[in-house]
């Protein structure tokens, strides 16, 4: 029997990359492989899908009912994977990044899992753009046929493009890995309870005379425009997390004029900016 | 009676009026330019009549479109490779239950074929696009009979919101007959009125629709087909048509379909002038096909002999429609010619001789 | 503290919307809603899209709305125009849409002169699928069907607005705006629906547009090359403007 992996997060989330490295990696190991991916009509911003299957057999049909592992990297995802899950499915998520709320929805069909807090330790020892890197860190260790080696290996040629731009990917991509695994091996669900975040208050509105300025987590997807036009540089990237889960900004309202020039300029409408009496 | 002398494609601009059309979109190609033609001459002496000559036959189905979603009655009529662009816009309006009316002229095909006459868009018309062929389509046999299934499409198109077509071809549309042009309502046929899909008057204030044909999730698009095909089974009894010409007791029972059955009829008069038990079953609806009337008029028969101005088009859609009756089947296939009623005489004629000797 | 910096008739069921983080063509979208706020014609108008990227905006407005098929947008929204004159009719459809599979419509639409508005996406390459060759990509310009980058066997870049002005009345509006720049492309799109609304005719205004994810662009990256690269090749402003 092949072993089953579905994969769910936002496009843009790296998840297809995650899939991807599976694949070519289970090939390399002489194991026969299939990957599909499974988008909505978005480039980004859909709920993003991988259906991938291992086996010593060759595989003919790309789609399956139940998994064996399911992944999940954000709150959206829990919907789409909830028929997915069965009483022996190993049900991985982020820990930092899928609110308590959600995970009750699915708490009945989970019996074994896995919690990872991905995007918060990515963002606080690496970069949040290696959370997905963390997460398959905690899916290989479950695929215990497949050499480790193989998988960094894997890994470096898929961003070797980017490391030869900026060598720094190479130490957050393999620190991503490894942090991933440490986790997993480490994991204890009898330690571990089966939850997840509150959402965090994000301060959205902040003020000066004269002027108030206000972000919406909701809308940000955390594109930087308004970073990169703002004519005094009073905005920067914060620890705060938008609506997908990426960096959003933050006000420095000392140098904030009110010129609305970062309102304009968002594609999402999330900023607004007001003179106040 | 009011009988006029009128060209097929002069009734059928008559019957659509008739039936409150109020807009025409079109691309000229032969055998339905003069369809476009008539209406433009209406169209100029009554300003409530709107024409819209477009730049190819996508732009045609697609303005038809709009205007049905303002709330007209639209439509278009085209033919073999205007009928072929025509598909694009069709599958649209069968993804969002459009009420479309078009009338096709068929003509020799594949490719630019011939100009006038053939009965190849059986397939295109009836499955065209790529979907299901959730799609009304009536096959007329005759000038009367434009004029009244141009009545009735505007009817059935509004009343189910199915792509309703009207089959015909370059004989039936040049041919010049007597007409009864009659009133809508001394015949109490009641006319379905039109309502807009976009602005529509009666909508609550800060209501909005927003119309869609794409899907994200492949359940999503699923779901909403199976309903389409729920509704179109539901119909199905309602719609379907078909013209029983001495089959009950008839001992071998000619298929055919359009133009062609009204050869065959000559065909089964003239036989039973001799004494041949010969009759004529014709579906007036290709799709839905009235297969239980079909199947009725096909079982304990010596045979069905399915004529067509095509090669196998018809057949295919008897033979999946009555299956599994076992009664043998004979065609006569002349793909983009006429087909005279002496032909089908002397098919018979064979089929009954070699029944004769086998026996 | 303010609710929301949306526009007015932004459909608030539907964000945030399906764009891609640091899209041009949601700023465009988001341009258009404060235009369409100013004009207050939400409830007198209708909003036809195409496929592509366009299509994402399905369920943009809390306006009447059509989706359509590929390119299929002008001729669908004719016949709307035909059948109610007084609806103002807004076509949205990309550089796919309007210069490639549609360009006979395009084309034929302005040489009616057929009273409806038109906004057309350059982002110099087709972005729904992935960043392929697009009529607009620039000389030179990578994508994934011009692994090469665009060379004189894909022919030169096409000039909408420049060529629309050649084959429209005098009384057409036709311009070209960025979504960068939001005081400008508001104003372009009150003149264009002012056009059509005030009865003179065809209006067209392309707005040039970022498209970080299949450009490989970060913001300031995305700015530049939609600022001082495009606009090279395809310079702002208006090219016929019969109000003036």
């Amino acid at each position: 029997m092949p072993t089953k992996i579905i994969l769910a997060g936002e496009g843009g989330q790296g998840v297809q990359t995650v899939a991807k490295i599976i694949t070519i990696t289970a090939q390399r190991s002489g194991r026969n492989s299939s990957y599909l991916p499974g988008f909505g009509v978005e480039q980004r911003g859909g709920v993003s899908l991988a259906y991938l299957q291992i086996s010593s057999k060759p595989i003919t049909y790309p789609r399956f009912t139940k998994a064996d592992i399911v992944v999940a990297f954000c709150d959206r995802a829990i919907p789409t994977i909830k028929d997915f899950l069965s009483r022996d499915t190993l049900f991985i998520y982020d820990s930092s990044a899928i609110s308590d709320k959600s995970l009750e929805k699915i708490k009945n069909l989970v019996s074994n899992y896995l919690a990872i807090p991905a995007l918060a330790l990515a963002k606080e020892k690496l970069s949040s753009k290696v959370a997905n890197v963390v997460l398959l860190g905690g899916i290989i260790t479950h695929l215990k046929e497949i050499n480790y080696q193989e998988f960094e290996k894997t890994l470096l040629e898929e961003f070797a493009t980017k490391i030869e731009k900026n060598p720094e990917i190479k130490d957050l991509n393999l620190g991503a890995l490894k942090a991933g695994i440490e986790i997993a091996e480490k994991f204890n669900k009898e330690e571990t309870p089966f939850s997840g975040i509150e959402p965090p208050e994000i301060k959205t509105n902040f003020t000066k005379e004269g002027i108030s300025w206000t972000r919406f987590p909701e809308y940000c997807k955390g594109c930087g425009l308004c970073i990169v036009r703002c004519p005094t540089k009073a905005l920067q990237f914060s620890k705060d997390s938008g609506f997908l889960g990426n960096p959003m900004p933050i006000v420095d309202m000392e140098k904030c004029l009110g010129c609305k020039t970062c309102e304009l300029i968002c594609p999402d409408a999330a900023i607004k900016v007001e003179k106040t009496p | 009676m009011n009988k006029k002398m009128l060209s097929g494609s002069e009734a059928i601009v008559k019957g659509a009026i008739a039936s409150g059309a109020q807009m025409m979109t079109g691309y000229p190609i032969t055998p339905t330019t003069e369809i476009m033609e008539n209406w433009a001459n209406e169209a100029a002496k009554n300003p409530v009549l709107k024409f819209l000559q477009t730049e190819d036959e996508m732009s045609a189905g697609f303005a038809m479109m709009g205007a049905i979603l303002a709330g007209k009655k639209a439509f278009t009529a085209s033919a073999g490779p205007g009928n072929v662009l025509m598909q694009d816009a069709f599958a649209m309006a069968e993804n969002m239950r459009l009420p479309t009316v078009a009338f096709i002229g068929q003509r020799g095909g594949p490719s630019t074929g011939t100009v006038i006459y053939s009965q190849q868009e059986l397939n295109l018309t009836c499955f065209g696009g790529n979907g299901e062929g959730l799609r009304i389509v009536y096959s007329t046999s005759g000038g009367q009979e434009l004029y009244d299934y141009a009545i009735k499409a505007f009817n059935t198109a509004w009343k189910y919101r199915f792509p309703t077509f009207v089959l015909t071809d370059g004989y039936q549309n040049k041919t010049q007959s007597a007409i009864e042009i009659y009133n809508v309502q001394e015949k109490q046929i009641e006319i379905i009125p039109s309502t807009p899909y976009l602005l529509n008057p009666q909508k609550e204030k800060d209501a909005f629709v927003n119309f869609r044909n794409t899907y994200n999730l492949e359940q999503e698009l699923s779901d909403v087909l199976l309903d389409h095909k729920k509704h179109f089974t539901e119909i199905t009894p309602e719609v379907v048509e078909f013209e029983d010409y001495h089959t009950l007791d008839a001992e071998i029972v000619i298929f055919a379909h359009g133009i062609v059955a009204a050869a065959a009829k000559l065909a089964v008069d003239s036989l039973r002038n001799e004494g041949k038990k010969v009759g004529l079953f014709r579906p007036i609806t290709l799709n839905p096909f009235p297969k239980e009337s079909a199947i009725n008029a096909a079982s304990k028969k010596k045979s069905i002999l399915v004529a067509e101005s095509s090669l196998g088009q018809f057949e295919r859609m008897v033979k999946s429609n009555i299956y599994p009756i076992d009664t043998q089947i004979f065609t006569l296939e002349k793909p983009a010619v006429g087909i005279m009623p002496e032909e089908i005489i002397e098919k018979i004629n064979i089929i009954l001789s070699e029944k004769g000797n086998n026996a | 503290m303010p609710e929301t910096a949306l526009p007015k008739s932004w459909n608030k069921e539907s964000k945030p919307h399906k764009f891609c983080p640091g899209c041009g063509q949601a700023l465009a979208l988001k341009i258009l809603g404060a235009a369409i706020d100013e004009l207050q014609i939400q409830e007198k108008m209708i909003y036809a899209t195409d496929i592509g990227c366009s299509l994402l905006s399905w369920s943009m407005f809390d306006v009447d709305t059509i989706q359509t098929h590929h390119g299929r947008t002008l001729p669908l929204s004719v016949g709307f125009k035909k059948a109610k004159p007084e609806a103002i009719v807004l076509s949205f459809t990309g550089d796919g849409g309007g210069y490639a599979i549609g360009a006979q419509h395009l084309l034929n639409t302005a040489m009616r002169n057929d009273p409806i508005t038109v906004i057309l996406i350059n982002n110099a390459n087709y972005a729904m699928t992935g960043g392929q060759l697009a009529p607009t990509t620039l000389m030179g310009q990578k994508t994934t069907t011009a692994p090469g980058g665009r060379g004189v066997v894909q022919g030169k870049p096409f000039k909408g607005p420049e060529m629309l002005a050649q084959i429209t009345n005098e009384d057409a509006y036709i311009a070209r705006g960025i979504s960068s720049n939001y005081k400008q492309l508001l104003e372009m799109y009150k003149k264009a629906i002012n056009n059509q609304i005030e009865g003179r005719g065809f209006s067209f205004v392309e707005v040039i547009a970022m498209c970080p994810v299949n450009w490989h662009t970060n913001a300031q990256e995305s700015l530049d090359f939609s600022e001082k690269e495009m606009t090279k090749i395809y310079p702002i402003g208006e090219i016929k403007c019969p109000q003036k």
